[in-house]
């Protein structure tokens, strides 16, 4: 079912069918319009083709010229663009089984660092230096002693409390 | 694909004046070369894409300044048209005609400027509109060179009322004017320009008539 519009504008067309201009006639009849109308349609339509302003595009060449520029520097840096990330890491790019590898050799990674990191100290040394001052002295309950020692760095601190002082004759390795 | 090929159509398209309705015959192999330009423009053919530019920058820019009334609006609005539809060239699948695609990015652009223009409310339209004295020329018949001055003079003042009063026509009121009835396209292309269906266009269009004729009264009923 064809809209009064649709019936309308094939009649200023001039492509309106036999089936469909009864249907028109009827429309026109129904909300008054005069069949003249139409041929005034058409003229209104001729006039507006035929005396309307068309715009011209001035300096045409330099239009294009323009646009072409601009095209090519984005057609350049695009290029750029593509080559860097052809030639860069890019994790999207990896197939499945490698985002994987990748995946799991960097977690793995990340546990030896945790681990590494999280290790409790190796106080032997200090433990051993603590024992040894012990063993030169007998207990006494207001008597503690706290050492530590780097291998790496090559030092050793004690602190001694209750202790007047360490025995000359006594050496610390 | 011929450099001569493209200029002859070129010519055929650039002709200020006439309605794209009667430049309708070769239109298929106007399709076929087209589509051959934009094939070549696809595989990186950048002077293809310049002689796309070339056949259809008069044509854009006529309906652009027509839709925006600001020459200086429509020049950028289809500078930024065509480098769009470049970016977008591959989304074309031809589908409808190159240039109804083309003009639907024109037209998308000429929208959100009449809507950020809106927003700033510029000057109106019509007094920034620069018309005859800015290049735009009454569409006419190469017989009218030959009018007496009086009969320019008189042409020229009808020119201008409708200028005058596509300009108090809202957007999509002269849209749909400027698109069928100055430029031609068919119900199905300005349908798919607008992105609306054909019974809204003619909806449009049938009420946009009707408020363009009582605006233009006095010459209408003189027809």
């Amino acid at each position: 079912m064809k809209t009064f519009e649709q019936l309308y504008f094939q009649a200023i067309d001039g492509t309106l069918d036999e089936a469909d201009r009864a249907a028109f006639e009827a429309a026109m009849a129904q909300r008054g319009i005069n069949p003249s109308e139409i041929a005034r349609e058409r003229a209104f339509s001729q006039l507006l083709i035929r005396e309307a302003r068309r715009p011209t595009l001035r300096h045409a060449d330099f239009f294009s010229s323009s646009v072409m520029e601009r095209i090519r520097r984005e057609a350049a840096r695009d290029g750029a663009q593509a080559v860097s990330r052809s030639r860069g890491f890019q994790w999207s790019r990896l197939p499945a089984w490698a985002r994987l590898a990748w995946g799991g050799a960097a977690s793995l990674a990340m546990a030896v660092a945790l681990t590494l990191a999280l290790r409790p100290h190796d106080h032997a040394g200090s433990q051993r230096l603590t024992t040894r001052i012990f063993s030169l002295h007998e207990f006494a309950a207001g008597m503690s002693a706290t050492a530590i020692s780097s291998p790496v760095s090559h030092y050793a601190v004690v602190w001694t409390d209750g202790i007047e002082y360490i025995p000359a004759e006594t050496r610390i390795q | 694909m011929s450099g001569d090929d493209a200029i002859q159509l070129q010519s055929g398209r650039e002709s200020a004046g006439t309605h794209p309705s009667c430049d309708m015959q070769g239109a298929t192999a106007d399709q076929a070369l087209e589509a051959r330009l934009v094939r070549q423009s696809l595989e990186g053919d950048l002077d293809a894409f310049g002689r796309l530019v070339a056949l259809h920058r008069s044509r854009v820019f006529s309906m652009l300044v027509q839709i925006v009334r600001n020459e200086e609006d429509a020049w950028d609005i289809a500078q930024e048209g065509f480098v769009k539809a470049w970016r977008a060239l591959h989304t074309f699948k031809g589908d409808s005609a190159f240039f109804t695609w083309l003009f639907r990015i024109m037209r998308n652009l000429a929208i959100d400027h009449l809507r950020k223009r809106e927003r700033r409310a510029e000057t109106r339209l019509d007094e920034a509109y620069p018309g005859e004295a800015a290049g735009a020329s009454p569409a006419a018949s190469p017989a009218k060179h030959t009018d007496s001055p009086d009969e320019r003079a008189w042409q020229s003042e009808i020119a201008s009322r409708i200028d005058k009063a596509l300009g108090e026509l809202s957007d999509e009121h002269r849209e749909v004017i400027v698109l069928r009835e100055l430029h031609g396209l068919d119900y199905n292309e300005i349908a798919s320009v607008m992105g609306c269906s054909v019974g809204t266009v003619m909806s449009r269009l049938f009420y946009a008539r009707k408020k363009l004729q009582n605006l233009l009264r006095d010459l209408y009923e003189n027809l």
